[in-house]
């Protein structure tokens, strides 16, 4: 009897831990089979998806190839817009340096022509009195034009000397001919100082009033 | 018109001027018409010769201010072709 007892009671752990393990085991088995369950449908429907996406998604390719190829076919046409643009704008650079060429160079010239005219005829209406011809006969004409009633006679008398003065030193074939600037030159030049001298310091300030006018 | 018409007509008119150019001279400077008479070859050539000067005077004086003119609108120009701050 106590040999019995002894060996059930080395015996009963060792069963204990049979039992145990045994429910451990049954324990695991469960849970590895829920997990098994839960993944079996998580793969379906990862299945499911895939097929969608199989069946779907290559017409979805398909679609957005055909519409690059659309925006690939536009980019061209803009392409094309752009360069036709650019080359209208060379056209219209092309043609504001013609029209400018065109316009700028007759212009320049009407402007130099028209100030050209302007500075000529202001030159040819300007009195000079430096001029060396048309001096001379100023003076005589300033001094008759200042000719005054108390030396009238003693002016013309002087006048009618100078004149015959040079009658007498000039022939009249020869004022006539070769040189007759000279001979009347000489005779105008003289009329006014025989006159400007005859008609005293009146006439010689007012010669002088018109010198200072021109 | 014939030829001597114009001659006449011309000569007309050429004797009215002398004559309107004698008398107003010798109203002017109190010159005897014989004298005034004989000094107008002379003041003819004077004359012409003034005008030539002045004429030549004039012309250059033209050509400098067109030469200018000319200058002054080619810089206005380029100025205002010339990129900013150029």
């Amino acid at each position: 009897m106590d040999s019995s007892f002894a060996t059930l009671a080395m015996s009963t752990p060792t069963i204990v831990l049979s039992y145990a393990a045994a429910f451990f085991f049954v324990v695991v088995a469960i849970a590895a089979a829920y997990a098994l369950f839960k993944a079996g449908g998580t793969l379906q429907r990862v299945d499911t998806v895939l097929g969608d996406v199989d069946r779907e998604a290559v017409p979805l390719l398909q679609k957005a190839g055909t519409t690059l190829d659309g925006v690939n076919a536009n980019l061209g046409n803009v392409d094309q817009i752009t360069k036709d643009v650019a080359d209208i704008t060379d056209k219209i650079d092309a043609m504001a340096t013609a029209v400018e060429g065109a316009v700028s160079t007759p212009a320049r010239k009407a402007a130099s022509f028209s100030a050209g005219v302007q500075g000529a005829v202001t030159s040819f209406m300007r009195r000079d009195k430096t001029a060396p011809a048309g001096s001379a006969p100023r003076p005589a004409e300033d001094a008759a034009a200042a000719w005054s009633a108390p030396a009238a006679e003693q002016a013309s008398a002087a006048a009618t000397t100078a004149s015959k003065a040079a009658e007498h030193d000039a022939p009249a074939p020869d004022a006539l001919t070769d040189e007759p600037s000279v001979a009347a030159r000489a005779g105008d030049a003289a009329v006014p100082d025989a006159a400007a001298e005859a008609a005293g310091p009146v006439t010689g300030a007012a010669a002088a009033e018109s010198d200072a006018k021109d | 018109m014939g030829l001597s018409t114009k001659l006449v007509v011309s000569g007309a008119v050429a004797g009215a001027a002398l004559s309107y150019y004698v008398r107003s001279r010798h109203q002017r400077t109190g010159e005897s018409y014989l004298s005034i008479v004989r000094q107008l070859p002379g003041d003819a050539l004077q004359w012409a010769d003034d005008t030539r000067a002045r004429a030549v005077r004039a012309l250059e004086e033209g050509k400098t201010a067109a030469r200018g003119r000319e200058e002054e609108f080619t810089r206005q120009l380029n100025a205002a072709g010339a990129p900013p701050g150029a």
